[in-house]
């Protein structure tokens, strides 16, 4: 007897990342891509807290209101991150629990 | 990152305010002034602001010192014979600080800061907003 494959659930055409093919060779768009320079952005911002913060305490520092907005952005920065991770788990996790 | 231009344009405004306390101290600080590096008792120096363009930004870049000018008007003299630095005539030009003048420059500066703090702190507050949407 001759089994019949299952049908696919999916339609093919969705079952292809769309974006390789939509989108320019090239462009910046890759999500992992976005998501390494935003980090490296966010790491940029605690640098400069570093140093602003071991200028002040060296009596290097022009300005004490440099420092704290170097800090505060850092700081501002890393908030938005942690926001963006909380929404990329609960992505995960709202597919992980998906019943198939 | 543009999300922070508002805090830049902040910051530039704290740094010009700064500066500007910094040119009233040294006037207050040389009130009684008769000799300078270029001959003649020290003369009052005020701020030049300008505004900072930023290509990137439609808001602009915020405020920078264009200069510091100095005050050209006539020196105080006062009648005092005994002083080194007295004319012919036994006058002392004075600097031409009027001490109250420089008190009510202090205080236009210190709450112009104050002013920039607070614009700093709602652009935070704001950025913090955001970050709150979608939650609970």
């Amino acid at each position: 007897m001759k089994v019949s494959p299952i049908n696919p659930f999916i339609p093919a055409y969705l079952q292809r990342p769309a974006v390789s093919q939509d989108l320019p060779a090239g462009g910046a768009t890759d999500f992992g891509q976005m998501l390494r320079q935003a980090l490296g952005e966010v790491n940029k911002l605690q640098q400069n807290a570093d140093v602003a913060a071991k200028k002040l305490v060296l009596g290097e520092a022009e300005d004490v209101h440099q420092v704290m907005i170097a800090m505060e952005q850092a700081r501002l920065a890393l908030q938005l991150t942690v926001q963006v991770r909380n929404k990329l788990v609960e992505a995960y996790q709202e597919i992980s629990r998906m019943q198939i | 990152m543009r999300i922070f231009q508002a805090m830049k344009i902040s910051a530039s405004g704290l740094t010009a305010e700064r500066f500007r306390l910094d040119l009233i101290a040294s006037n207050v600080a040389n009130v009684n002034t008769t000799r300078t590096e270029q001959g003649g008792p020290y003369r009052r120096k005020t701020a030049v602001f300008a505004e900072r363009l930023d290509e990137a930004s439609r808001a602009g870049g915020g405020v920078r010192v264009a200069a510091v000018s100095v005050d050209r008007s006539e020196p105080r003299l006062v009648f005092e014979p005994e002083h080194p630095d007295a004319d012919a005539a036994g006058y002392v030009a004075y600097p031409n600080i009027n001490i109250v003048q420089e008190m009510v420059d202090m205080i236009t500066a210190t709450r112009a800061y104050e002013a920039n703090v607070t614009a700093f702190n709602a652009s935070k507050s704001m950025f913090l907003k955001a970050l709150e949407i979608g939650r609970g």
